[in-house]
């Protein structure tokens, strides 16, 4: 027999639809899945991170989640489009595999998404009593976050306001002043009456910190921290801090600055994660690119790309042109085992639609590779 | 097999500890490289296992334990750096060339070796087995999994829960 705490490791390698299989194995893994020290780091390790690309120009045509393999950054997976609503707005926020989505700037119609089972359900949009002023209301930037409370469900979070936070770690969730943040307690549904001083206001007499409100402020949780992030106006360089909770002694905020980085348009990315490997952050921006950001040489690498290179989420096989079909085919096959591929003569009529799971292989009369082979 | 040399290495800054398999091999190495493991780096902070008086460990065999010793010499060096932040691509590409060729064994070694492992707490070694032997079960049936890892099979007991199990949780086989 495997010693438990070897057997721990292997499992909590495994996705929740995975462990469900391992379920019947044997009664010794059963006793693993109810066991609380081993769900909470089953959770833990299976951090996947979950980025939303919104394509197709002005209207939002598919809103696209990837995951990444926290530690190299590879993509292990992108979970194909939910829904197509054809709106020019969407709102996303993503807590482990549950994700919910906006597509009103009120988010007044809001998605939960199960990004590990692919189920989608509609959260009824019934207001409050109190909040029912905000239905009628303007406000074009509504806070929506999503988490786990203390008490182990999933709760989402939404409120008319500036910015928002979360911390996974407790499960709380706050909104801010200024640079004020407020926090939400999602296992008793309460705020907290105390708010936190974000870095620009404490930062050091000697060395004023100056912002404007034309300035980008963002909260956003990474690896499990709060992070506060500043783009001043018509700036081209966003600060990072990292929240490292209350000073023991006098009870003083601490933030750790962590990253200063310089980039055109840096106000409209969004730091996502820092990976356990090499420390390059990862970040996607607005028209849905991924993005690592390599702090040593201040290098921006464009993450799709990565991902081509570790054949995972590979989409085109510019190598294989000029190959011969059976051989394409199964090279094919290796890198994305998920997909048909379909052999066809060079010039062939075909349909237009996009299928994510075909590769079309257009083949010459002596049967080589024609045109670059691509998913679509 | 990348047994350590013993001698003439010792009159550089690097010091040297012996261990002792259950068979009775010596191996010396540098302390560095045995310090990998948890359950040895007290006794060699010690200073323990010098000189003429090696560590016995009288769980490993010596095949397991020049095994257990080729990975640990490898990663010595990027441990001692504090998880490499300096480390360079090529350098943490070659590991992983290392690892992947390291764990591509016979399944009685990987046995042995996930028993070294976790005996000596080498980290590391855990953690690459664990993948390894999660690679194996990934794609497999419960019944393959169980004849995987070597369970006995299942008394009819065992298999009539297994089969309301399969029911219960249909779904996850499709």
């Amino acid at each position: 027999m495997l010693p438990a705490d070897t057997m721990h490791r292997i499992l909590e390698s495994f996705s929740v639809s995975h462990l469900c299989r391992l379920r019947t194995v044997c009664k010794w893994w059963r006793t693993f899945f109810s066991d609380p020290a081993f769900i909470e780091d089953h959770d833990t390790h299976q951090k996947p991170l979950v980025v939303v690309a919104v394509t197709g120009g002005h209207q939002i045509k598919a809103v696209k989640f990837v995951m990444l393999d926290l530690c190299t950054g590879n993509i292990v997976k992108q979970v194909p489009t939910f829904c197509s609503w054809g709106e020019d707005w969407a709102k996303v926020h993503v807590h482990h595999h549950i994700a919910a989505i906006a597509v009103d700037e009120r988010c007044l119609r809001l998605h939960l998404a199960d990004l590990e089972s692919g189920a989608v359900s509609v959260v009824p949009n019934n207001l409050q009593v109190e909040h029912l002023q905000y239905s009628r209301s303007k406000a074009s930037c509504v806070a929506l976050v999503v988490g786990r409370a203390t008490t182990g469900e999933h709760k989402a979070l939404r409120v008319p306001c500036f910015i928002s936070f979360f911390l996974p770690v407790s499960g709380r969730h706050g909104f801010h002043g200024p640079d004020g943040i407020a926090s939400f307690d999602l296992g008793i549904e309460q705020w907290s009456l105390t708010l936190i001083h974000g870095p620009l206001s404490i930062s050091n007499d000697d060395e004023t910190y100056n912002f404007t409100s034309s300035d980008t402020l963002q909260l956003s949780a990474l690896n499990g921290y709060l992070v506060f992030s500043h783009v001043p106006y018509h700036c081209d360089v966003m600060d990072l801090w990292f929240y490292e909770g209350r000073c023991p002694e006098d009870g003083r905020v601490l933030w750790c600055w962590a990253y200063s980085i310089e980039r055109e348009r840096i106000n409209r990315m969004d730091p996502l994660w820092v990976l356990d490997k090499d420390g390059r952050l990862v970040m996607w921006d607005i028209s849905g690119v991924l993005w690592m950001y390599d702090l040593r040489n201040n290098e921006f690498v464009d993450g799709s790309k990565l991902a081509e290179m570790s054949g995972n989420g590979k989409t085109s096989w510019s190598e294989l042109k000029g190959a011969p079909a059976q051989v394409a085919k199964r090279k094919i096959l290796a890198d994305r085992p998920d997909v048909q591929v379909v052999l066809l003569p060079e010039g062939s009529f075909v349909t237009m639609e996009f299928n994510p799971k075909r590769v079309r292989v257009f083949v010459d009369h002596a049967n080589l590779v024609a045109q670059v082979p691509k998913i679509g | 097999m990348a047994a350590p040399e013993s001698g003439d290495g010792n009159n550089g800054a690097a010091r040297m500890v012996t261990l002792i398999s259950s068979d009775n091999t010596r191996f010396e190495v540098e302390a560095a490289a045995a310090s990998l493991s948890q359950t040895l780096q007290l006794t060699i902070l010690d200073g323990g296992g010098g000189g003429g008086d090696g560590i016995p460990l009288p769980n490993v065999d010596s095949a397991t334990l020049s095994k257990v010793l080729e990975y640990c010499i490898k990663h010595a060096p990027a441990a001692a750096n504090g998880g490499a932040p300096n480390a360079t691509a090529v350098d943490r590409a070659e590991l992983e060339r290392f690892d992947n060729e390291f764990v591509n064994i016979d399944q009685s070694v990987l046995y042995s070796l996930i028993m070294a492992a976790h005996n000596l707490e080498i980290e590391g070694l855990q953690s690459l087995v664990a993948k390894k032997v999660a690679d194996m079960i990934k794609g497999k049936s419960p019944m393959e999994i169980r004849r995987t890892l070597g369970f006995p099979d299942p008394t009819p007991e065992e298999q009539a829960e297994m089969n309301a199990h399969m029911l219960e949780y249909g779904w996850a086989y499709e």
